[in-house]
């Protein structure tokens, strides 16, 4: 019987347009395509940021400070030519230079003393992205560099030992983390932040169609009078969202490794070449088994959750807060410095979450993981369980 | 024969403000419930074809919903040839057919998809449930429309594709609710001579109508229910002798009484 169900569930829902563009295209195209885009937008303005040529101003300087000279010698730095106004800064905020230097009036003697020079840069980073702190910093750091090494040489000190005067002890890192150790902690929670969001999407509209889409279009209760059980019909129903959402979790998990295969092949952009070197499909169907469980309990709930609903549109509405429930776990799970232990393996989503990030990272403690999965796999049982026993139940099935 | 004994149904009213409306204008609220079905008493023989009248509201499609199995009785009990319905559930939704008030066919099936979703639901075997469906086709007219799909079809359309579903696994009681309704003359009457056919073939039809033309022709046993309450059961021909008569101006009595 259950088969039945699930086979005539599955052929309306084949048949609706809306259920395969939220279970198969969107997944398959936009959202890949979406960030795909934003990937390469992204690191497109940041590159054309840092190399695009900067306009600038500089006062208060005599011909022969070194920052003239240096910002002279930068082939993406130009010197502005135009009027100059009372007001300097009025020429960042209308876009005509990029930066001002104002160099303290007092640099000769403050340099012949010994003494600290301040000097003040105006720029403008209401983008966010502006390169001109970072790009005038580098250039000061320069000058810095010479000037005391000039000025150590001047107190008699030998060449060879003015780095061990400018900074006595030097931290030389070694992370000893693998490239797929270190890819995976990063790219892992970000992989359970894409394909949980869409598991729920690809089963709240399923869901809606054929529990509360029922009740509206009054075919429940020609259901409800054959000899078929409420557990064949929650059964029947149960798979078919679940189904559903594990089409639209398998599309994406598909649709990210076709885009990022098409992304570093074609656009040769290297941190996706690299991705795509690290993980594996192995890891990549690790990570999908492991979301089983938790694809089944958010298809149980969203099946109790549609069938209370009156109509299409209070279910739709039902759905709503539910994305809180899968979104505040995730990003806990996204926390830096979260790693799964025996506390977080009992936290719906979170477990998962960071369970994924771990299979990602090639380093899963199989207890630690099997535990997960077998939590989630309670879970999920115990909201089919409560959807029977609400299949059952008058107040929910013709809920006024 | 199919009896049901002393049925009572009570829905529970939405809140204090709701029962508070009501209350004013209907005397089957009290305090926070709505009693729609009271102290229900009704036998129907095999093989009759059996009408429920009454005005809007008066409880019929509860109570046929609730001889469905879609709704349960709080108190009383259901028989099927002197057995309880709770005992067997399942041999009891096998020998009967409902139709409610919306078709309750699925939409993006086509007509014979749905009859054969509904014949492997009531456990007919393949071969069987073709066989049945075709017969049914022919029956009822549906040749031309059975592949097309559920939601191009006109509304008397529709209401065969129903019929056949609520038949199609061959109860020994169909329960339809206002079968007619909505209809054009031509598939009025298709459905109206179905059902002749049913009454032939030994099956028991209740039926709920607004219409007393096809309780005339059909009938042999009418409840007239008002409030909740039977408050008319019996043979037809003694409902219009009461009306000197006028089977309209009978039934029109019943429901004036508990006006």
């Amino acid at each position: 019987m259950i088969s039945v169900i699930y086979k005539k569930e599955m052929l309306e829902l084949i048949r609706d347009k809306k259920t395969l563009v939220f279970m198969i295209l969107l997944p398959l195209l936009i959202f890949p395509a979406l960030f795909g885009a934003l990937a390469v937008f992204a690191s497109h303005s940041i590159k054309q940021e840092q190399t695009r040529t900067l306009t600038y101003v500089v006062t208060g300087a005599t011909e022969q400070n070194p920052v003239i000279s240096k910002l002279a010698e930068q082939t993406d730095f130009k010197l502005y030519q135009g009027d100059m106004p009372n007001d300097i800064a009025s020429l960042i905020r209308h876009g005509k230079i990029d930066f001002w230097l104002d160099i303290s009036q007092e640099y000769t003697g403050e340099m012949a003393g010994n003494q600290q020079s301040q000097w003040q840069l105006y720029y403008n980073n209401a983008s966010g992205v502006n390169s001109a702190k970072y790009r005038v910093e580098r250039i000061v750091a320069d000058i810095n560099t010479q000037l005391t090494e000039t000025k150590l040489i001047a107190l008699g000190l030998d060449a060879e030992n003015i780095s061990g005067v400018l900074t006595p002890i030097k931290l030389i890192n070694k992370d000893i983390a693998e490239e797929k150790e270190s890819l995976g902690s990063k790219l892992g929670g970000l992989v359970a932040y894409i394909l949980l969001p869409l598991c729920l999407l690809g089963a709240i509209y399923p869901a809606v169609d054929i529990a509360a889409g029922e009740k509206e279009r009054g075919t429940l209760e020609s259901l409800l009078i054959t000899p078929s059980t409420r557990l064949d019909l929650v059964m029947g129903k149960f798979l078919t969202v679940f189904t559903a959402s594990f089409i639209s979790a398998f599309s994406a998990l598909f649709s990210l490794a076709f885009w990022s295969f098409v992304f570093a092949q074609g656009f040769a952009i290297d941190i996706i070449a690299k991705i795509v070197g690290t993980l594996g499909l192995f890891d990549l169907t690790l990570a999908l088994m492991m979301m089983l469980p938790l694809v089944m309990s958010v298809s149980a709930l969203v099946l109790c959750i549609s069938i209370y609903a009156k109509n299409f549109k209070e279910a739709q509405n039902f759905m709503a807060p539910l994305s809180f429930l899968i979104f505040v776990p995730l990003i806990a799970a996204m926390m830096p410095g979260i790693e799964l232990n025996w506390q977080w393996a009992f936290v719906p989503v979170s477990n998962v979450a960071l369970a994924i990030k771990e299979i990602l990272k090639g380093q899963g403690d199989t207890i630690l993981l099997f535990t997960v999965w077998s939590s989630q796999l309670v879970a999920a049982v115990a909201l089919i369980a409560f959807a029977t026993f609400w299949f059952k139940r008058e107040s929910v099935l013709f809920r006024t | 024969m199919l009896q049901l004994n002393n049925i009572n149904k009570r829905f529970r009213l939405k809140d204090a403000k709701q029962s508070n409306t009501l209350c004013a204008t209907d005397p089957r609220v009290s305090g926070r419930f709505f009693y729609a079905l009271k102290d229900i008493n009704i036998h129907c023989t095999a093989g009759q074809v059996v009408a429920l009248l009454g005005a809007n509201g008066a409880g019929k499609t509860t109570l046929l919903r609730v001889l469905s199995t879609a709704l349960q009785a709080d108190s009383g009990d259901i028989c099927i040839d002197g057995q309880a319905v709770a005992k067997d559930l399942v041999y009891y939704r096998k020998s009967i057919g409902f139709l409610s008030g919306s078709t309750g066919l699925y939409a993006r099936l086509t007509g014979f998809e749905n009859l054969r979703y509904f014949g492997e639901l009531y456990g007919l075997k393949a071969q069987a449930l073709d066989t049945r469906i075709n017969e049914l086709v022919e029956q009822l007219q549906m040749t031309d429309f059975i592949h097309r799909r559920f939601d191009d079809y006109s509304t008397g359309m529709k209401q065969k594709v129903a019929i056949a579903r609520a038949v199609l696994h061959q109860p020994k009681w169909v329960i339809l609710d206002e079968p007619t309704t909505g209809l054009d003359i031509k598939a009025r009457e298709v459905i109206l001579s179905f059902i002749e056919g049913l009454k032939i073939q030994g099956v028991g039809v209740i039926f709920s109508t607004h219409d007393l033309s096809e309780v005339e022709r059909l009938c042999e046993q009418v409840f007239v229910i008002d409030q909740g309450q039977v408050q008319f059961a019996g043979e037809l021909q003694q409902l219009i002798q009461q009306g000197a008569g006028n089977l309209y101006q009978s039934v029109l009595s019943y429901m004036e009484q508990s006006a």
